[in-house]
């Protein structure tokens, strides 16, 4: 095996998935391709519906491609199954444990369908639940069950890592730990697959990350490739006397008060806006500006 | 830990704790084994006669501490998540749901065995010319169950909903049992509840207690069993559900 960084864990070329046939046809997935590197940390994101989780299916070979080729570890996901499996982790949307069984229970049940699984007691505590383990999973809130999700991903010790928004139900000083557990892992040299509603989450973790849009993929890159060229945003409420603002590098509007300047330059343009509100004595009240960010590229995209 | 160890283990963690499904599974089969020799007490009834009684009694077991156990477990596991978590690991299909068998099939055969003795000495019966045989029927015969229990579980919704589901089941298994007297009915009739899978389990019991016919005799209703277990094998392989029903 080779460790080069640039050796693909995971490919896929023109990825689609379709549901149902005839006039109710519908493509969840439409032609894409992803490459994630060995040790990198991968994000997907998308809107609701936008064909995420449809994608990730495939990936992880629990559902056939309707066309195109996946490559995972050098093998088909679905096809070669029993060689696969042991090498990666799935953290699922959803929980899949018998609600009377303890926490701990639970975990023996699922470790035992590994081939080389963690100790439980290890995996508790990776993920803050060794005071829990007596627990009935009936009782557990929903964030610990979520942990406990996270633990069954990492129990066998997997070189591939999917992780279905992970995060989600989780309060955030339990997010946080969760991020922690997640870096660690990266550090151990794990490649991450990770879906996310949260971008604050894919900037924090991700190296590479692509947004999904209507079943495509619509940027694609690391979070700076991602957000070059997506303009900076001022945002300020002037007075209904105001003089016309000064002339700015970048597009501005005025409507009903509220100035809107979407620009490549922003701090020239904050400061040639700033000294001519000294100057004009023009009070820039709410005044808003930010540079670029994922949260701007994904809002822009998604409207 | 092989898979199908950690699996059942768990199932079976899961059943001690259901205590009403414990508890009939438990206490309801030598209950009918009591409760018919009870009643056959003073009748005077000859072994060829009794056969076919602790056949439906075997019947009446089985359906109840396999089929319908299984049923409502299996559509509990959909229903929570847990066959398509266990599907996303290691495990293969069959064992994940093979496992889920193993606790019920391990307290039938315990049952069976315990009905078995209540009945030769309350019923004052002879002992198995051919036990080989009345092991062959009854394990055949519960085994059967296992396809039926996850077929029915793919048109059940609910746990709740299985009182209904698992009646057209039951209704054929009781009638193969025994439950119409055939003699008045044509043959055709006659051949058709032959090869119901309860009434292959009574034939082998039959030939294998009291030896009446060749050993010859029991290759067919072998056969019958056999089929539908490669029948509903089969079934489950083509439309085997894994995820809710909503």
């Amino acid at each position: 095996m080779t460790n080069s960084t640039a050796d693909p864990v995971l490919s896929a070329r023109g990825l689609t998935r379709r549901y149902g046939r005839g006039t109710s046809a519908y493509t969840a997935v439409d032609g894409i391709d992803l490459e994630v590197r060995r040790g990198e940390l991968f994000a997907l994101l998308g809107t609701n519906g936008a064909g995420k989780t449809s994608t990730l299916e495939v990936l992880e070979g629990l559902a056939p491609a309707s066309a195109g080729t996946v490559s995972v570890l050098g093998m088909d996901p679905v096809a070669d199954r029993r060689a696969v499996r042991p090498r990666q982790g799935l953290m699922l949307q959803s929980g899949g444990f018998p609600a009377d069984l303890t926490a701990a229970e639970a975990l023996r049940l699922w470790t035992s369908t590994l081939s080389a699984p963690r100790p439980v007691g290890e995996l508790l505590a990776a993920v803050d639940l060794t005071h829990r383990a007596g627990t009935r999973i009936s009782s557990l809130s929903g964030g610990e069950v979520r942990r406990l999700d996270l633990a069954c991903a990492i129990a066998g010790d997997p070189e591939l890592l999917f992780l279905d928004e992970p995060t989600t139900g989780l309060d955030p000083e339990s997010r946080s730990r969760a991020w922690e557990l997640v870096r660690g892992l990266k550090e151990q040299g794990t490649t991450i697959v990770l879906t996310t509603h949260y971008l604050d989450e894919a900037e924090s973790l991700a190296d590479r990350l692509a947004i999904m849009h209507q079943g495509r993929i619509v940027r694609e890159g690391t979070v700076d490739e991602v957000v070059a060229g997506h303009p900076s945003r001022i945002r300020a409420d002037l007075p209904e006397d105001a003089p016309l603002p000064p002339p700015l590098h970048g597009e501005a509007v005025l409507r009903g008060g509220r100035l809107e300047v979407s620009t490549e330059s922003l701090a020239e343009d904050l400061h040639t806006l700033l000294t001519w509100s000294r100057a004009e004595q023009v009070p820039l009240r709410g005044l808003d500006a930010r540079a670029a960010s994922l949260e701007s590229v994904f809002l822009a995209l998604a409207s | 830990m092989p898979a199908i160890v950690g699996l059942s283990r768990a199932e079976l963690t899961l059943l001690v704790r259901n205590r009403t499904q414990l508890f009939l599974a438990l206490a309801f089969p030598p209950a009918i084994t009591v409760f018919f020799a009870a009643l056959l007490k003073d009748q005077q009834l000859a072994p060829a006669q009794l056969i076919p009684l602790l056949g439906a009694q075997f019947v009446i077991a089985l359906v109840f501490i396999v089929y319908y156990n299984l049923l409502s477990t299996y559509v509990a596991r959909r229903q929570e998540l847990v066959l398509k978590r266990l599907r996303t690991g290691e495990a293969s299909d069959a064992t994940v749901l093979a496992a889920a068998a193993v606790p019920a099939l391990a307290i039938a055969a315990v049952m069976t065995v315990l009905m078995t003795v209540l009945a030769i000495v309350l019923m004052d019966l002879p002992l198995p010319e051919r036990p080989v045989l009345v092991i062959a029927g009854i394990a055949a015969g519960a085994l059967v169950m296992v396809p039926f229990a996850l077929l029915t579980a793919n048109r059940t919704r609910t746990v709740e909903a299985a009182g209904v589901t698992s009646l057209p089941v039951i209704a054929l298994l009781v009638i193969g049992a025994g439950a119409i007297p055939t003699d008045g009915l044509p043959e055709v009739a006659q051949r058709a509840i032959s090869l119901i899978p309860s009434a292959a389990m009574d034939d082998l019991l039959q030939l294998g207690w009291l030896a009446e016919d060749p050993w010859s005799a029991a290759l067919k209703p072998l056969g019958v069993l056999v089929a539908w277990l490669v029948l509903g094998l089969w079934a489950v392989r083509r439309e085997m559900r894994w995820e809710p029903r909503g």
